[in-house]
């Protein structure tokens, strides 16, 4: 067994290596005493025979080198000795590692804090899932959750009799689950306290057993909830800590959605967030329930052809079941229930043909359903690369730092060498000081990006309400973390290193007798580093440039209406259960009754509010417009109330606006957009003309009394599509109300009013407009925040480049400046051709960060608003900045140069 | 004096095993003997022994203990394992093949 003989002596070196060393010592002692004694023995005086014995010996040193070689330790060994020597000369000056450590802390830390993010939203898996990985999904995670779906090729979502026949007829699946697409909002009334709200997710019975979880406590939903309606709800964990305080007397309590009366029956272990990443949902609710929590839209029953997909679908597959094998049983299963469903509808070809092109394909389940992912995806990676220069600016800083203080560390390099150190040798100790500073930088980088993910996260999804993310810094992370960490230290440490044990020992020795300390080399090399640290920078300032433009644009983004001084309150009208004449006149009163409240200027109401996210498309003929096609048919209407557009101050430049008479038995009227009557009235004049809503058992004409100025009320991006507008009283109405003054103080008083006039309508949602259109620009908001920081912290970082290498080549020319001083250059001149000579580097660093920056722009031309990739006006400020940045640093060392006394200097 | 750093790498590997095949000898015995043996014509300088006894145990091919030398001091003996034994009549073997080879080409003239 000699391995383990080899095992053995190798543990013992690396072990004991004391007691080996003092081994080789003493056997080496030994020789030299027979040497010595051979010497005397051959008659000469001990002394004489010690040198001679000395002389034979040679370098004793290297000899031990190579024993310790020999013994196939020198690596690990010499690793030891490496980093504890770095760590000793990294604690002689703290000021250089502290500069270090805190730039690499920041550069690492911002990039594992963006990678994170990143990583979670693209690669994590889901929190509490058993075996995700075991997971299939029969729905599509890519597009976000609709009502109406797409009912052509690969199916996205599914209905409720779809997602029975999954569960009931397809062999492969061991078990199959059903949860809602989109996260719902509910106005909740917990036992005892007042309505508040909750997010909330309609789920299959066999939802929990899916996903493999168990309860915290109570228990969760089973195949009897499928069966009947079961008044039940799993509350989460964290609502169950920070609505009841964890308390284990939950279960049992009752909880009021609209008019149904749920009993609280578990509570979802710690962490579980249920199957869409990002997405945390205080409570879960059987799917059976729905009909009963959303009155007046029944989805779980669908009739023929119209059809309610709204359901992701996961499943387990049994054991020993393909992919392929579960896709083809699904699909048969699917397209029988297809069958059967359309029946009657199939008997021509041609239908039949469009009706059943739809299928089901099964994906992996593992890293579950997140809409996020797609929304988010592509700032991240603008953000990821941006963080990513980041790092290189720091890199390139400290190698500038390494380099000057390589040049200090030149005779203690050089005696090293002359000593019989190979330039290897002292290479790999110089890079294992490196990567001591990197470790150190990254384990202050893990704190940075601890810090900094919460603050990511909220910024980035600001948006979202339904947003939950936690940083772990699991082995992906960890991964990323050490890699990057490596890299960094190789990229700044590898070239000083390479740099800095270039030269003849012997010269580099003689030349630290002279007072002369570093070589052009070097200089040049410092140069070049904060050229490229000036490249680098000026893409970064560019792109905060560009972001913080269109953020200035998108806030003063015309709408088409005063975005400010308005009030947007929705109630459901149909909760208190009002017969439709009663309905009306609640409506009316409502009106008039906030609109005495004093302080409000007009009061109207619509169907869809302002940026609320819904939307209403429906089918039209126009008049004397001759269609090209279905999708030419099509177009966004929303329901209004009297002066809609007098009380959000919309310019109707044609005809007039929807006025209290047009409601009831008047005749029906309709006010366009802009957009409407110039995709389908070219240059005719709209008014009196007939738009028809075709449904597919009655026709509604509308008569064009109106052209309104086109308002925007999806996003603030892209063009404004044509609408059109009909007068309606409605089920759930927004309130739009504009105030005199500053409407947030009113909020209180126009809840009351509601209240008063009937103290069980329910308030759905309500907000000021700006609060309403905050989610629309805070992703563009934190993405600027976040592009200024890392442009700022880029730009200190490279004044801090320049200000070094300048201070540097001015203590190294000490003597010349001297002399000339000495000679009569005024301190004028000497300043000057300091300056002179940084110009050519900026210049440099600066055509090359055009370049760049050019180069870069189209990473977020997407995210761009009112202003172009290539802004010139963005370009030339940024660069301006950059120069007036670096003239700066290197003003102070060229001021320095011209204030240097020629005779202190000189003898010194 | 010819430097064993001239000799064919190996050589000194299999004058060190050749020598411990006789007994347990410490380095300065070992060199000590390689000279006598060879008539003095080969001296073996500390610089290439230590460096190749530290290699040949790390190899399984000689031990090490520490033991009383002949003047009473503590030495370090370098004595062949069984693979060492082996090795060695296999290095032997090597060598004489190639000695003999390279007479074959040196020796006519």
């Amino acid at each position: 067994m000699r391995w383990i003989q080899k095992l053995r002596l190798r543990l013992r070196s690396l072990l004991r290596s004391r007691r080996v060393e003092q081994e080789l010592d003493e056997e080496l002692q030994y020789h030299l005493d027979h040497l010595v004694d051979d010497y005397v023995a051959r008659g000469m005086t001990r002394k004489e025979a010690w040198y001679a014995a000395r002389r034979e010996m040679g370098a004793i040193e290297p000899r031990k080198e190579e024993c310790r070689d020999a013994r196939g330790l020198a690596l690990v060994d010499s690793i030891r000795q490496d980093v504890t020597y770095a760590v000793r000369t990294l604690r002689k000056s703290p000021g250089f590692a502290g500069v270090a450590i805190l730039s690499l802390a920041l550069g690492i830390g911002a990039n594992t804090a963006i990678f994170s993010l990143w990583n979670g939203l693209l690669r994590s898996s889901l929190p509490g899932v058993e075996k995700p990985e075991e997971l299939v999904m029969l729905s599509n995670p890519d597009d976000s959750g609709s009502w109406t779906g797409n009912l052509e090729g690969p199916r996205s979502w599914l209905t409720y009799g779809e997602f029975e026949q999954m569960r009931d007829h397809v062999e492969g699946f061991s078990v199959v689950m059903a949860s809602q697409s989109s996260l719902g909002t509910w106005q909740v009334r917990l036992e005892g306290s007042d309505w508040e709200q909750a997010n909330g997710r309609f789920v299959s019975g066999g939802f929990f057993q899916v996903l493999g979880v168990r309860p915290a406590i109570g228990r969760l939903f089973t195949p009897a909830e499928d069966r009947t309606e079961t008044p039940h709800a799993v509350l989460s964990h964290s609502y169950w800590q920070r609505r009841f305080g964890g308390r284990p007397d939950v279960l049992g309590k009752a909880l009021t959605i609209r008019k149904v009366t749920l009993t609280v029956v578990g509570v979802a272990p710690r962490g579980f967030i249920g199957e869409t990443a990002g997405q945390q949902p205080d409570l879960w609710l059987p799917l059976r329930m729905q009909p009963a929590l959303t009155p007046g839209r029944d989805r779980l029953h669908d009739t023929p052809p119209q059809k309610s997909m709204w359901l992701h679908l996961f499943a387990r597959l049994k054991p020993g079941v393909t992919y392929a094998q579960a896709e083809a049983q699904s699909n048969a299963v699917f397209h029988a229930g297809l069958e059967s469903f359309y029946g009657a509808a199939l008997a021509s070809a041609e239908r039949r043909r469009e009706l059943l092109d739809q299928r089901l394909v099964i994906r992996s389940g593992a890293r579950g359903a997140s809409p996020t992912r797609s929304e988010f995806s592509s700032s991240l990676t603008a953000l990821l690369a941006a963080v990513g220069v980041l790092l290189l600016i720091a890199c390139a800083n400290i190698a500038n730092l390494l380099l000057a203080r390589g040049a200090a560390r030149r005779p203690e390099i050089a005696l090293r060498m002359s000593l019989g150190a190979s330039r290897g040798r002292v290479i790999r100790q110089l890079v294992t000081e490196s990567l001591a500073l990197a470790a150190m930088g990254a384990v202050a980088a893990a704190a940075v990006a601890y810090v900094l993910h919460p603050v990511l996260v909220r910024m980035i999804v600001e948006s979202d309400e339904d947003f939950f993310m936690t940083f772990a810094l699991d082995p992906v992370m960890l991964l990323f973390l050490v890699g990057t960490t490596v890299v960094a230290a190789l990229l700044f440490g590898l070239f000083p290193a390479w740099q800095v044990t270039r030269t003849d020992p012997g010269a580099s020795l003689k030349e630290e007798s002279r007072g002369a300390v570093g070589t052009r080399t070097q200089t040049r090399s410092g140069r070049l580093l904060v050229s490229l640290q000036l490249a680098l920078s000026l893409p970064l300032l560019v792109g905060a440039g560009l972001m913080v433009r269109t953020v200035y644009n998108l806030q003063r983004a015309d709408v088409g209406f005063a975005a400010e001084r308005l009030l947007l309150v929705r109630v459901d009208l149909r909760e208190p259960g009002y017969e439709a004449a009663r309905r009306e006149s609640v409506l009316r009163e409502l009106v008039a009754e906030i609109g005495r409240i004093p302080g409000v200027r007009a009061t109207s109401f619509s169907q869809l509010g302002l940026f609320s996210g819904g939307d209403s498309v429906a089918t039209i003929d126009v008049e004397g417009y001759t269609a090209r096609g279905d999708d030419d048919r099509d177009a966004a209407f929303d329901r209004v109330g009297p002066k809609y557009f007098s009380t959000l101050g919309v310019a109707v430049i044609l005809g007039r606006e929807i006025l209290e008479s047009d409601r009831g038995e008047a005749p029906r009227v309709c006010v366009i957009n802009e957009a409407f009557a110039q995709q389908y009235f070219d240059r005719r004049n709209p008014l009196g003309f007939r738009i028809t809503l075709v449904n597919d058992d009655s026709r509604e004409s509308y008569q064009v009394v109106g052209v309104a100025r086109n308002v925007r009320m999806q996003g603030l991006r892209g063009e404004v599509e044509p609408r059109f507008y009909v007068p309606e009283s409605e089920l759930s109405p927004t309130f739009l109300i504009r105030t005199a003054t500053d409407a947030a103080p009113l909020m209180e008083a126009v809840r009351r009013t509601i209240q008063r006039v009937d103290a069980a309508l329910p308030i759905i949602s309500a907000r000021s407009i700006e609060e309403q259109m905050a989610p629309l620009t805070a992703q563009d908001r934190s993405t600027a925040q976040l592009a200024a920081a890392f442009g700022g912290v880029a730009l200190m970082l490279a004044a801090i480049g320049l200000y070094g290498v300048l201070s540097y080549g001015v203590a190294r020319r000490t003597a010349e400046i001297a002399v000339r001083i000495a000679l009569g250059a005024r301190p004028g001149r000497v300043t000057s051709m300091i300056l002179r000579e940084t110009t050519s580097l900026v210049v440099v660093g600066l055509a090359f960060g055009g370049v760049l920056a050019y180069a870069a722009s189209r990473l977020i031309n997407s995210r761009l608003y009112g202003v172009t990739p290539q802004d010139p006006a963005t370009l030339v400020i940024a660069t301006v900045v950059l120069l007036l940045v670096a003239l700066g640093a290197a003003y102070v060392p060229a001021h320095r140069a011209s204030k240097l006394d020629p005779i202190a200097a000189l003898r010194g | 004096m010819s430097k064993p750093t001239d000799l064919v790498q190996g050589t000194l590997d299999l004058l060190i095993l050749r020598v411990l095949a006789l007994e347990p000898l410490h380095g300065w015995a070992i060199a000590q003997r390689i000279r006598q043996m060879s008539s003095e014509q080969l001296r073996v300088g500390q610089s290439a022994l230590y460096p190749a006894l530290h290699k040949l145990e790390q190899q399984g091919w000689i031990s090490a203990a520490w033991a009383l030398s002949e003047n009473n001091r503590r030495a370090k003996y370098y004595k062949l394992t069984a693979s060492g034994r082996k090795a060695l009549k296999v290095e032997t073997a090597e060598w004489e093949r190639l000695s003999a080879a390279i007479s074959l080409v040196v020796k006519p003239i």
